[in-house]
């Protein structure tokens, strides 16, 4: 029974979700960890934190789709993936006073201090950015400006949505994306420079 | 803020870069989560299938305690707070023959076991019989005075009332 659940497709180990099986709960999350952690990595400030955000929000992850997920179960990654981000989002806000720290750039000696935000950026090639490079800059954003960025521009929703999502109104999610870029490409071009 | 958008960045690829991407496997994932949650028990095998949820009732040692005890505080705190109501002392005859005759009866019990106090003040006020007065005979005895008829009588008046009480008190009555 244990072995035959690996073989099994989304709708018959959501069946066996709804069922607890504890075995099918082993087996879905082996299935879905690497995509879960990539999201939970642009979506926390560090590696260790996003492991540990996961291993917290997998179990109301979990039971947020089975008591939402209805219809369409033949792939569960989208529904996942929402009920994830959903719970992120709770999971950030809920941090209370550090998700109002500002941390745009972190000099690391004396001679950083002189990184200037405001110096032009033509000099660095942004052809050059990879996916570690990105993830990096986009973990040293502030909570709100990460939430804000990833959620319109990484997860493709409209300003709208990210309003009804975060409960805030539209024009605080106008502002914070703005900001959130802008920090977004001072970081990626210092990380850049300095590699 | 005013800083200009370079040129050469391609937002639009940023989406691509990080989205629907999947972190390496990691076969000591569960364990890892297992432990985080405080749920590791090592060489243990997974739970068998079991298809209905009341199954998974587990009885709860520590709130079954709870209850036992709160119930026992409970019923001890309403046992202190109802006290049980006094019986009442006084009963009330309403045949004069009957309370006559439950007096007389007690009386005729009592007379059989020990003296009544009328005999004890008549032999204190009489000739001791007893070889133990004989030894007080010339000791001096505080408030030791003759009963004079007008108390003797007085006294046998009372002394029944003193009995009725009693009765009323401690005998049940037919």
């Amino acid at each position: 029974m244990y072995l035959c659940l690996y073989g099994m497709n989304d709708v018959a180990l959501f069946d066996q979700l709804r069922k607890r099986n504890f075995s099918a709960s082993k087996v879905f999350f082996e299935r879905y960890y690497g995509r879960m952690l990539a999201v939970c990595r642009r979506y926390c400030a560090e590696d260790a934190e996003a492991l540990s955000t996961l291993f917290d929000l997998y179990d109301p992850t979990l039971e947020y789709l089975l008591q939402h997920t209805v219809e369409s179960k033949e792939n569960l990654w989208p529904h996942l993936e929402m009920a994830l981000i959903k719970k992120l989002i709770l999971h950030t806000k809920l941090k209370g006073a550090s998700f109002h720290v500002s941390n745009t750039v972190h000099p690391k000696s004396q001679n950083e201090f002189n990184f200037d935000l405001f110096a032009p950026s033509e000099r660095v090639d942004f052809s050059l950015t990879n996916r570690e490079s990105l993830l990096k800059s986009i973990q040293q954003l502030t909570p709100p400006h990460r939430l804000v960025y990833n959620l319109c521009c990484i997860d493709g929703f409209s300003n709208m949505e990210v309003a009804e999502l975060m409960e805030y109104s539209l024009d605080t999610v106008r502002v914070n994306l703005e900001k959130a870029k802008f920090a977004l490409f001072k970081n990626l071009e210092y990380i850049l420079t300095h590699q | 803020m005013n800083a200009e958008k370079p040129q050469n960045l391609d937002e639009n690829r940023f989406s691509v870069l990080l989205k629907n991407t999947e972190e390496p496997f990691n076969a000591s994932a569960w364990e890892l989560y297992l432990a985080f949650k405080g749920k590791l028990q090592p060489n243990a095998d997974p739970k068998p299938f079991r298809p209905h949820a009341w199954k998974y009732f587990e009885f709860d040692k520590t709130r079954t305690l709870l209850a036992i005890v709160l119930g026992a505080l409970t019923i001890l705190i309403i046992g202190l707070l109802v006290k049980p109501s006094k019986p009442n002392t006084t009963i009330q005859f309403t045949d004069i023959d009957t309370a006559n005759a439950s007096l007389n009866s007690y009386q005729n019990k009592n007379q059989s076991a020990k003296p009544s106090p009328i005999n004890t003040l008549q032999v204190s006020n009489g000739i001791p019989k007893t070889t133990e007065n004989q030894k007080f005979k010339n000791t001096k005895r505080p408030m030791e005075k003759p009963i004079s008829k007008k108390d003797s009588a007085d006294v046998k008046t009372a002394i029944p009332e003193i009995i009725q009480k009693s009765t009323t008190a401690e005998d049940t009555i037919p």
